[in-house]
């Protein structure tokens, strides 16, 4: 006992020790963060040699990285191969909060604008806001991003999609430096060839960045690199590829030699990493297949479709408002909200990224109930009957809602009051040094969090107003023709989430029902003219199960998704997570179907190939023994990464149990902080709030295809599974990081931020296990 | 002693020019599928690089045509660091006959004027790379000389001026596009060029279409055509898909085609003869509605014969379970046009895209040439054309006359180049596209194959004559920089002007001087490379393990 004892004092003594010198001696990290970046073809035009110098095609990047640095060569995103979810998991290290580029509350329709900034500099010079919507919503679900671990004195962070703050004087500096930088001669030159004002922003971060490198105070600076992303998705010629590239490699040289100047050259650490990689081939143009206009058309259920930018954006003036979040596109073949597209839309689509379209869909029943009262206004006395019959069977679920939505709607007004106290008290004029240090900044956080509660207030109370009417409906109402549909029918909300057989039996008129599954993957282009691209837009859809689903299934699993890519072709996903351990089990299955009681029924089938995600024919599957077997026992994450993580589909299986597992809240946020007896109903409303942007349907493109409809991304596409979309970049360089290392045990993105922190010094062993992912032990000295 | 190290410096540098002066033996070069280059040495140390396409075999076999010239002065010897390209002629760029000129200068003549111009075989060069600002001052000076004597002389003065000269310097600009066409379909050392010069030369072409581009330095130079051809990448691949989808939408058949490319460049969208009648929106087609068309159903025109499955795919001729469907050609489109493809060709109405040029022009040539409204001379009509171009451009409308041009060049040049295309259709596209010729200083296509052949027989007939004397005049040009200060300089050019030209000066070529011309290229050489040898990182001197750490 006594010697467990000393072991104990022991461990916390050097645990102690270890504390106080990871925070004595922190390493300064410099980050270059590469949107898009795919490992691959950075390592081939690294190894490549350019004729004119007879050096690497990328010399700084072969020279920083490969020869004097570490490079993970297997690093992958975890979850949909999307920037926004993609970043929030690199920079908090934590599972996936925010699952897409833009999410809808199915309840309220409140949007959830990841990537436009537009809205977010104009609140920001309102005073109304302070952070991208990104780190908005991580800091109510009570995670921090890396820059937070840096006090605001010591961290410089660039204009990216999880930005705190905005630097003004980037805009007004940018613009004036972008002319007096040059002489005139330049100017001229520029001029002549094309002016592009782009630049401005880019080269003042790059100033900035330089300037924090030079000085000895900043701990953190990174610079957000977006030009890959954006010439790749355009054009896949090789010509524009080592163009972007080769400006990177510039990039990497002009920080490096800044670094290896500066004072503290000793203690820097510089990384390049990118969310994901990029689904592009010089011989093979991607292939758009609009979604929205399947969504409108009556093959698709005429629906209205809500979206978050115009659908081919360069050819529409008003398109030209680079505020717009939501877009509405009218249906004109719906079979009975027809005119009703303002109040009633009935899909909300996201389809950025473009490999992947993750949509929400009205709640069937809800699309029936509201058949059903327009038949009972026109007098269909049976129709009223079944109607209520409907909301009956509602009625324990829908009560529930309404009672703890109240309950949480209450806790959240008494926050709203302490918050507006905090509000009140805050100094509300700044001068214009202090507007310069930006210490306006968290002011504008708490009015920001303020808002965004009182809207959730409003706008929860206003669905379960709704709800409420319907609950009170009565037989005599119907009879006297005492209601009005648009009064009991939620507009502008998706109401509860559809179940596997909702989208298999969904409702699109009065008597008319149509089998998402086998709508969309029957879908076919009619022009296919590349050879290797399948007709096919569709690959699989990916269904979470809902809790009496999985329950049905008794397979001991704590959630599932169903993978659709025929009938005969079906798999489900069943996820258990035991102290922190996530472990995934692969079913296949035929002609699997739900009843209306939530209980699923399949046909179990053999492991053959063409199911999704294509494992079993996948000759890279790394596996011991029986391929039919290994697939279908269950196996920890990093068992499965290991095994399938250079086949086609790569960490696939992974990332679908990542983007389909719960939201886990973190330990402190605004929101519950101080809201003693108040914090389990606050903590339930968050995740009550996360739960409503999960969407229906996950529609995973086939290769060479994506669902773009903004305009054309004929270069490439990420968003999907694919090996080449979430394959990404992770390289390290300078103090403690071992030179030459080239790491080829698979990694993945919640890996990063508990690395970063060891190899800094910012934590310590024992302080990283706070994290889900693996440290990589080959980048440790 | 100096005259020692006179003859000394006099062979270093001559010998290898004198064993350049033998006897002129083309040295074959095959460049890419599409080209071929010979390379003929041109007597004092250079060479003649002539990118040939060789005609498809329906139309003749084994004959070439040839395209484009560069003469590069190597200074005999085979170091890169020395060479100079001074001149690009593109074959069929040729004098204009007097009756090409009047007809240029009528205001409203949409059509080509004819003549023979084999009587001046010399090609013009279209660009000297020595001295690229050389047509700045002219441009300036006539459009100067237009707006301030010309136009307020009257609508006939003005509507004929702003005509003949719009003609002279788009004709001009159609072979700089055609050059530069032909400079994309070849890798740049095919043609003996590095990368870096390669694309200097097609910067510069592109410059001189711009009338201030002369005067942009020289490193800026290769960034125009970067530009360009990354604009063009992402047009290319724009456009297919927005043709693809749209043909996926209206019941219509996508084709891509490569004409006298390795990219591809244009697209033709057919219809089926069985096809059943479908919706059509016509948005970004520009074509009328073939499902109610009646000349559809009795079409007379080419058409092609395709195999389908049932389900609908396209099938080689042959397979199990494959049909023969009549399929009809309705529109021809060109990519590489900003925003959206360019429609060509209209088969069910030939004259249409003619007309709309002809129209575009017509309403242009009436604001400027007849009511005077000049651009920044009219401020209000600029302001109004502006917001007309960005609403309509916006919409998909081809308004930029630029790419319009650029586009039929394109198409004229693959069209020439091109050995892929079945005869029959090839020789459609032909007849269509010559239709098209609004520009009295051009020529049929056919025409101007024999222009382009006998103005590359006397270029190649020069290589020990007036070649040879380009490239002495250039490196004249080179040394008297060091020779003449600014003001001598000045005052030389302007005895020029004042004595019509009969005055030039020379500076003597002494092996001295030659010598000299040596040095400032290598110099420059090293200067251009400096920028890029200061950012590399140092050489690797350490061997570290590369070795997997599991």
């Amino acid at each position: 006992m006594q010697r467990n004892n000393r072991g104990s004092w022991l461990g916390l003594a050097l645990c102690a020790a270890s504390i106080l010198t990871a925070q004595a001696a922190p390493r300064r990290l410099v980050v270059i963060k590469a949107d898009g970046l795919p490992a691959e073809v950075l390592d081939r035009w690294a190894r490549a040699t350019d004729p004119n110098t007879g050096r690497s095609v990328l010399p700084w990047v072969d020279h920083v990285f490969r020869r004097n640095g570490s490079w993970v060569r297997n690093f992958y995103t975890r979850g949909i191969s999307l920037s926004a979810p993609a970043w929030s998991m690199l920079d908090t290290g934590e599972h996936l909060v925010i699952k897409g580029n833009v999410e809808y509350d199915r309840f309220t329709l409140r949007v959830y604008d990841y990537l436009n900034f537009f809205p977010f500099y104009l609140a920001n010079a309102r005073s109304t806001r302070a952070d991208m919507p990104g780190p908005e919503v991580l800091d109510e679900t009570g995670h921090s991003l890396l820059v937070d671990r840096f006090p605001p004195e010591e961290r410089y962070q660039s204009n990216q999609l999880f930005q705190r703050g905005v630097h003004w004087r980037i805009l007004g500096q940018g613009a004036v430096k972008r002319i007096t930088s040059r002489t005139p001669r330049e100017l001229f030159d520029e001029w002549q060839t094309g002016f592009e004002f782009t630049p401005a922003v880019t080269e003042q971060v790059e100033r900035e960045v330089m300037q924090g490198i030079a000085g000895a105070t900043d701990n953190y600076l990174d610079y957000y690199f977006i030009d890959y992303d954006h010439v790749v998705h355009l054009a896949n010629d090789e010509a524009s590829l080592v163009g972007v590239l080769r400006k990177l490699d510039a990039l990497v040289g002009r920080l490096y030699t800044a670094i290896e100047a500066s004072p503290r050259a000793k203690d820097t650490i510089l990384v390049l990493v990118s969310d994901h990689g990029m689904n592009s081939d010089a011989d093979v143009y991607s292939q758009g297949y609009n979604l929205v206009q399947f969504f409108n058309s009556a093959k698709g259920g005429g629906h209205h479709v809500v979206l978050n930018r115009h659908p081919m954006t360069e050819y529409k003036l008003r398109a030209l408002d680079p505020f717009v979040t939501e877009v509405s596109s009218a249906s004109s073949e719906s079979l009975y909200l027809a005119g009703q597209a303002a109040n009633y839309p009935t899909a909300l689509l996201d389809l950025d990224g473009n490999e992947r379209a993750s949509i929400h869909l009205r709640n069937s029943d809800l699309n029936r109930l509201q058949q059903l009262l327009q038949r009972a206004a026109a007098k269909d006395m049976q129709a009223g009957r079944d109607a209520l019959a409907l909301i009956e069977s509602k009625r324990t679920a829908w009560s529930r809602i309404v009672t703890e939505v109240e309950e949480e709607r209450a806790a959240l007004k008494r926050g709203i009051e302490r918050q507006r106290l905090v509000v009140d008290a805050q100094e509300k004029k700044f001068n214009r040094l202090e507007h310069d240090l930006e210490l306006d900044e968290p002011p504008k956080r708490e009015r920001a969090a303020l808002s965004s509660w009182e809207r959730d207030y409003e706008g929860y109370g206003g669905y379960v107003e709704y709800l409420r009417h319907l609950l009170s409906l009565k037989a005599s109402d119907l009879q006297a023709a005492k209601f009005r549909v648009d009064q009991l029918i939620p507009r502008r909300a998706m109401g509860d989430a559809n179940r596997i057989c909702d989208l298999q039996n969904y409702s699109i008129g009065p008597g008319v029902r149509i089998n998402y599954f086998q709508a969309l993957t029957e879908l076919r282009a009619r022009n296919n003219v590349q050879q290797g691209v399948s007709s096919r837009p569709v690959d699989f859809i990916a269904v979470a199960l809902d809790p009496a689903g999985l329950a049905s299934l008794n397979a001991g699993a704590d959630y599932g998704v169903f993978l659709y890519f025929d009938d005969a072709h079906e798999a489900l996903l069943l996820v258990r997570e035991r102290a922190g351990q996530v472990s995934i089990r692969y079913q296949p299955a035929a002609k699997l179907t739900q009843d209306s009681n939530g209980a699923i029924t399949f046909d179990a089938r053999p492991w053959g190939a063409d199911l999704p995600l294509k494992y079993f024919e996948d000759p890279a599957l790394d596996v011991q023994g029986e391929r039919g077997a290994w697939l279908s026992e269950w196996h920890t994450d990093q068992e499965w990464l290991s095994a399938v993580h250079r086949t086609m589909y790569s960490n696939g299986v992974i990332g679908l149990a990542e983007h389909f597992g719960p939201t886990r809240l973190g330990r402190t946020s605004k929101l519950w902080d101080e809201a003693g007896p108040d914090e389990p109903v606050l903590r339930r409303f968050e995740e009550r709030k996360r739960g409503r942007v999960a969407t229906d349907l996950l529609v995973l493109a086939s290769n060479h295809w994506n669902f773009n409809v903004r305009g054309f991304n004929p270069g490439g596409n990420h968003g999907s599974f694919f090996r080449v979309s979430t394959n990404s970049t992770l390289m390290l360089s300078g103090a403690g990081i071992p030179q030459g290392r080239q790491i080829e045990r698979p990694y993945d993105s919640m890996s990063f931020f508990p690395t970063l922190l060891r190899v800094s010094g910012l934590a310590t062993s024992v302080q990283v296990r706070a994290y889900p992912g693996r440290v990589i032990q080959e980048l440790l000295p | 002693m100096k005259g020692c190290l006179g003859c000394m410096l006099f062979f270093y540098i001559m010998l290898p020019m004198l064993a350049a002066t033998g006897p002129s033996s083309p040295d074959p070069v095959i460049a890419s599928p599409l080209l071929r280059i010979e390379r003929l040495p041109v007597a004092g140390g250079g060479e003649l690089r002539t990118y040939f396409r060789r005609l498809p075999d329906h139309h003749a076999n084994g004959l070439e045509i040839p395209l484009v010239s560069i003469l590069e002065d190597t200074m005999g010897d085979g170091d890169p660091a020395n060479d100079r390209a001074r001149y690009v002629y593109a074959f069929g760029f040729a004098r204009p006959t007097l009756w090409q000129r009047f007809s240029a200068a009528v205001p409203f003549l949409y059509r080509r004027a004819g003549g023979d111009r084999r009587r001046h075989p010399m090609p013009a060069p279209l660009i000297d790379m020595a001295a690229p600002s050389n047509g700045t001052i002219p441009k300036i000076a006539g459009a100067a000389l237009q707006s301030s004597y010309l136009d307020p002389l009257g609508i006939p003065y003005r509507a004929s001026s702003r005509a003949y000269r719009g003609r002279t310097s788009e004709y001009r600009d159609m072979n700089v596009y055609r050059a530069l066409e032909v400079l994309r379909s070849a890798p740049p050392e095919a043609g003996g060029f590095g990368e870096e010069d390669l694309a200097r030369i097609q910067g510069r072409l592109v410059l001189s279409t711009r009338i201030l581009g002369g005067l942009v330095s020289e490193s800026a130079a290769p960034s125009a055509w970067i530009k360009r051809r990354n604009a063009s990448a992402m047009n290319l691949g724009h456009n297919w898909e927005l043709l693809r989808q749209r043909a996926d939408q209206n019941g219509l058949e996508f084709q891509p085609l490569r004409i006298g490319s390795e990219d591809t460049n244009f697209a033709l969208l057919w219809v089926r003869a069985d096809e059943p009648k479908h919706a059509f929106d016509s948005r970004f087609l520009g074509i009328g509605d073939p499902f109610s068309d009646a000349r559809i159903r009795d079409w007379q025109g080419y058409s092609e014969t395709w195999y389908f499955d049932n389900y609908g795919s396209r099938e080689e001729s042959g397979e199990a379970g494959a049909h023969p469907v009549r399929m009809i050609p309705l529109g021809l489109y060109a990519l590489d046009h900003p925003k959206a493809p360019l429609l060509m060709i209209d088969f069910r109405r030939p004259g249409k895209l003619k007309r709309r040029e002809m129209a575009l022009r017509f309403s242009d040539d009436v604001a400027t040439g007849v009511l005077g409204f000049t651009g920044w001379g009219n401020l209000p009509y600029m302001a109004t054309k502006q917001v007309v171009f960005l609403v309509r451009g916006r919409w998909g409308a081809p308004v930029s006359r630029e790419a319009r041009v650029n586009a039929y060049m394109q198409l004229r040049q693959g069209l020439l180049m091109d050995r892929g295309l079945p005869e029959p259709l090839h020789h459609e596209l032909v007849r269509n596209i010559d239709r098209l010729g609004w520009n009295p200083f051009e020529e049929g296509i056919g025409r101007e194959v024999k222009i382009a052949e006998s103005q590359y027989r006397a270029l190649a007939g020069e290589t020990n004559g007036s070649l040879a004397r380009k490239l002495a005049e250039g490196r004249e040009r080179e040394i008297r920089n060091e020779l003449h200060s600014g003001s001598a300089r000045a005052g030389l050019r302007a005895a020029t002007i004042a004595t019509f030209g009969i005055y030039r000066h020379h500076d003597e070529l002494t092996p001295e001087r030659l010598a000299e011309v040596n040095r400032i290229r290598r110099d420059s050489y090293q200067e251009r490379l400096q920028p890029v040898l200061a950012v590399l990182p140092p050489r690797p001197t350490v061997v570290t393990s590369a070795g997997a750490a599991q």
